[in-house]
């Protein structure tokens, strides 16, 4: 048994060792990413190599969390691949000695007024914390984005309401809902992100741009807007606003998952819920998009709400310092924001488009081609302020009090108290 | 003597060195030199991939006085070290003995209770959060249908009871391994010195008791010091399951290290944490080592 | 009189049997709620969501996810990939790591014990402050995108566990047969090889289900050393389900079902292994 086993190691290893490094000739381009999903990004490289045969672009799209691994792992080990995803402010910071500039990728390409050729918040935000006096773009904006609330059209025909406007209509929405064993807003507030989402839309209720001014050390976190702010999200659980067990849950998959079945009534989401209607086996309410509807954040504290809606970039992209081949890089950008490559991936309404312009070639429904106007047209165009934090740790410390704030273990003013003291670090 | 056949009678004392070299081998290379870098690390202020400035042990002095979160995964690893530990050598011990007494379908039961641990931990973190949400999810429903309301709790969204939320299903997990270690100790035991105690007239009870469970020390002592090393290892669990929150509720020291370290771009920090972590589990299986049982150690 | 004695021990054990069968009957059931679930959510047609009851209820089946998995990725490429890096490194662990615990059971030599302590520190290190060094080594040793990239990593990381098993069990080796065997001229080697391995078999399974679980089932590292899709092993193919804003739990969990497949088989086939060990010792001693 022993000897059979040795042999079969010697055999194996001798197979492992001699799996040959393969050579190339052909110009190759390495993409690392979360977004867009790989069906999305096989279908935008198709698009791609229909006009540019002789760039092979070999990519790989993982999980969030474990892409940034990847990606810190790949850096510290002088690796890094040619193309890589990107989320403005924090993590494009961290990489950019690792980022070429690509402003002369995108003066040749759209040409001197490149930059209004994209939505304001696109370009805004790819400079995302750069230091004082530079100005370089080190990623390019693909998608873009706003954070508002859905509604479940089925649901309010059925039970014959609007969407509620004031914080008196939604709690009285909330009890009807309830009664029904209906989720009145559907939260998976498990998960940090969306718990700050939903603050980001309140504090802009209260005060819009204050958040911002904290952040730069002009206004304390611990001034009366935001534990006001903070105030209604934990009037959000105790009214039973959210479904219980809200914190307990994660947005995706579990909350979707509801969603997707009709047991909410409302969700906090924000425009990329468009692309449920490209998924491949949609449910009946994704299909075409014909079961959901987006509304503005109610105006909970009822002294007007903004008319302008937090936004911001999905996923940009940036090449690297090391790249062998950033001409290519370049060319495969470039095509992925206003290409073939872009409409390919527009077709499957990943999310807004970066440039302005671009539209899917076909919808299935009235309602979801009303819905992508309604967002390219009138809503992207309002954006003045960011959905995004610069500070990963004020970031953490927002989405830690948001939680430690809902469970009853801080009052709102000690939460608050936790974020400024991270800010202050 | 002359000194050839000094070092001849050294390596025949010390032969034990030739055995012991692949291993010493793998670990000088993958071991060795990531506790370095770690450590190494653990003494700058650096986000894992640009200049690294040098702090000192600021890192620590941090840790030790201004860090909640890393106080609630220490809280968080003494409860999951004694809920673990000995519910799974219970439960895995009686499984074992009943699996290995002939009943029925044993080798399907075996599998059975394997299986949690075979499964990926991605499953079961979403395959337990929908077992616990209590908007839709089995205990919840089931509690409804059945009229048992006590079964609608926020099993992983209250902080008080979330961690013991994750241990639970921790144990569900890993109860297999602990059967597995018990069956292969029982496999091992002598077949006569069993029957012999029967003969003799010994009950199941008297058997288990003055007989098995002694001989099963070295099982028992394994599985302790699998134990700590598991709590102290805990990762993808919890990571799957509540991201270790609400607000850190749950959090386990690996788990922050990951958030310190790819998250929150402190790749220093992350390293003393791991740091920290790496003395208090050598401590831990040294003290227990040398308490429980030296027959563990020196192994004769 | 003795035979009445015997008749009711029987009777009791027959019993108690059946007690003890009723109670693994049932908890058996508890414990495969959650495994059901996953295979339920892998059968569920794609186009179907099932909000009640953790979804443990399903109004049909469909084979849909499963031949999604197999048109969108080359799913036994992976899975020849995933073989050829376990096991090997099961193969390496077993014989690096029953060598090293031979000795650190039953032998005396230099700073015995504080190599001791030194391999299981290797267990408490946290995966995720590994991955940056161990790419770095891989790297200056040229082994990214090469199956051996992965298997030094995981046989390295293994054998400690390994170690602390089958210690224990060489240690609880009777001594008098190793003097015996001494006695007749048997060498160290000859010890370890010809008498206390083919008795460690019960132990030996456990290192081998282990190893292959732990293997086979690892991600973070793989992620990073394997770029090319030649060498990728299966478990990175749910990574690309998984995304945050596209959410596919059918074909996700149809392929982690199918991850699985491979470990059940190896632990079943090891249990049976565990069994024969125990006749061959019965018979030796």
């Amino acid at each position: 048994m022993y000897r059979r086993i040795v042999f079969a190691i010697s055999i194996l290893l001798v197979l492992a060792v001699s799996i040959p490094a393969f050579a190339q000739d052909e110009v190759v381009v390495r993409f690392r990413s979360w977004s867009p999903v790989i069906a999305t990004t096989n279908a935008m490289i198709e698009a791609f190599n229909e006009a540019n045969p002789d760039i092979t672009i070999e990519p790989d799209i993982t999980n969030y969390p474990e892409y940034l691994v990847d990606l810190q792992t790949m850096a510290a080990g002088g690796a890094l691949p040619d193309l890589i995803g990107l989320e403005p402010g924090a993590l494009t910071q961290q990489y950019r000695d690792h980022l070429m500039p690509l402003q002369d990728c995108a003066v040749s390409t759209w040409g001197e007024d490149w930059e209004d050729q994209f939505f304001p918040v696109g370009i805004e935000q790819a400079r995302l914390g750069n230091p004082e006096g530079d100005d370089n773009i080190y990623g390019l904006p693909v998608l873009v984005q706003t954070i508002n609330m859905w509604y479940t059209v089925p649901v309010f025909e059925e039970a014959g309401v609007e969407p509620p406007t004031t914080y008196d209509e939604l709690k009285e929405l909330a009890d009807m809902f309830n009664a029904q064993g209906i989720a009145p807003v559907m939260i998976g507030a498990g998960n940090g992100w969306i718990r700050r989402d939903v603050y980001m839309q309140l504090i802009h209720n209260v005060a819009p741009g204050l958040i911002y001014e904290a952040e730069d050390g002009m206004a304390s976190f611990t001034d009366e807007p935001f534990v006001e702010a903070m105030t209604w999200w934990k009037r959000l659980f105790d009214d039973g606003i959210f479904q219980i067990g809200a914190l307990g849950m994660s947005h995706y998959p579990a909350a979707v998952e509801q969603i997707q079945a009709g047991r909410a009534a409302m969700f906090p989401m924000g425009a990329w819920w468009q692309q449920q209607a490209g998924n491949p086996d949609p449910p009946p309410l994704d299909q075409n998009l014909q079961g959901y509807a987006p509304f503005k954040f109610p105006d909970v504290t009822g002294m007007g709400a903004p008319e302008d809606l937090l936004g911001g970039i999905d996923v940009m992209m940036g090449v690297t310092r090391g790249s062998a081949n950033p001409d290519a890089a370049c060319k495969v950008i470039t095509d992925w924001i206003s290409g073939a490559g872009a409409q390919a991936l527009i077709n499957t309404y990943n999310d807004l488009p970066a440039y302005i312009g671009l539209r899917p070639e076909s919808f299935g429904s009235e309602n979801q081609e009303a819905v992508w106007d309604l967002f390219t047209e009138d809503w992207l165009a309002s954006v003045k302020y960011a959905r995004q934090l610069k500070s990963p740790d004020v970031k953490q410390a927002l989405e830690d009090a948001l939680a430690a704030v809902a469970a009853g273990e801080m009052t709102p003013a000690e939460g608050m108290q936790l974020v400024q003291d991270a800010n202050s670090m | 003597m002359n000194p050839a056949s000094n070092t001849r009678n050294w390596l025949i004392d010390n032969q034990g060195l030739f055995f012991m070299a692949p291993a010493m081998i793998l670990f000088i290379v993958f071991v060795l030199y990531p506790i370095l870098y770690i450590f190494n690390a653990s003494m700058y202020d650096w986000d894992g991939i640009n200049e690294a400035i040098y702090v000192g042990v600021q890192n620590y002095i941090e840790m030790f006085t201004d860090d909640r979160v890393f106080a609630v995964s220490i809280r968080n690893s003494v409860y999951w070290t004694f809920l673990t530990i000995f519910p799974q050598m219970f439960l895995g011990f009686i499984l074992a003995y009943i699996l290995t007494s002939g009943v029925p379908l044993q080798n399907v039961f075996r599998i059975i209770f394997f299986m949690p641990a075979i499964v990926s931990p991605v499953v079961l973190g979403i395959v337990w959060q929908r077992i616990y949400a209590p908007f839709g999810g089995l205990l919840a429903d089931l509690g409804r249908e059945i009229g048992a309301m006590f079964l609608i709790q926020p099993y992983i969204a209250d902080p008080k009871i979330a961690i013991f939320s994750t241990i639970f299903v921790n144990v569900w997990q890993w109860t297999g391994f602990s059967m597995l270690m018990y069956v292969a100790g029982l496999q091992g035991l002598s077949g006569e010195v069993l029957s012999a105690a029967e003969v003799d007239g010994a009950g199941a009870r008297q058997r288990i008791h003055y007989i098995i469970l002694p001989m099963l020390r070295h099982v028992h002592l394994t599985l302790i010091l699998l134990g700590v090393i598991g709590t102290l290892q805990t990762f993808a669990l919890v990571f799957m399951l509540t991201k270790g929150g609400p607000n850190h509720a749950s959090e386990m020291l690996p788990t922050y290290i990951f958030q310190k370290a790819f998250t929150l771009q402190s790749m220093g920090y992350a390293s003393a944490v791991a740091v920290v972590l790496l003395v208090i589990a050598l401590s831990a299986s040294i003290f227990q080592v040398r308490v429980l049982g030296s027959r563990f150690t020196i192994g004769s | 009189m003795r035979a009445t004695t015997a008749g009711r021990a029987s009777s009791k054990r027959s019993l108690g049997k059946g007690l003890a069968f009723i109670f693994v009957s049932i908890l058996a059931l508890i414990w495969l709620v959650p495994i059901i679930m996953m295979l339920v959510v892998s059968f569920m047609p794609p186009d179907q969501r099932a909000p009640r009851f953790g979804g443990l209820l399903i109004s049909g089946v469909s084979l849909r996810n499963y031949e999604t998995i197999f048109a969108d990725t080359a799913v036994i490429r992976h899975f020849i990939n995933s073989a050829a890096v376990t096991i090997p490194s099961v193969a390496l662990v077993v014989i690096i790591s029953s060598l090293a615990a031979f000795a650190l059971a039953r032998l005396k030599f230099l700073a015995r014990d504080i190599w001791f302590y030194l391999l299981i520190m290797t267990l408490m290190l946290p995966i995720p402050t590994l991955v940056v060094p161990i790419f770095q080594i891989n790297k200056a040793l040229g082994l990214n995108d090469n199956y051996l990239g992965l298997i030094l990593p995981y046989t390295a990381l293994g054998v400690p566990f390994a170690i602390v098993i089958l210690r224990s069990f060489f240690a609880n080796f009777p001594i008098e047969i190793e003097e015996a065997a001494r006695l007749d001229g048997c060498t160290r080697f000859g010890i370890y090889w010809r008498i206390m391995m083919p008795v460690s078999w019960p132990a030996v399974a456990v290192v081998i289900i282990w190893q292959f679980m732990t293997s086979w089932n690892e991600f973070i590292l793989a992620l990073v050393t394997m770029n090319s899709v030649d060498v990728k092993p299966l478990t990175l193919v749910p990574l690309v389900y998984s995304g945050q804003f596209l959410m596919r739990p059918g074909p996700m969990f149809a392929i982690l079902t199918l991850i699985t497949l491979p470990v059940i088989v190896v632990y079943y086939l090891m249990q049976r292994f565990m069994v024969s060990g125990l006749t061959a010792g019965a018979v030796r001693g």
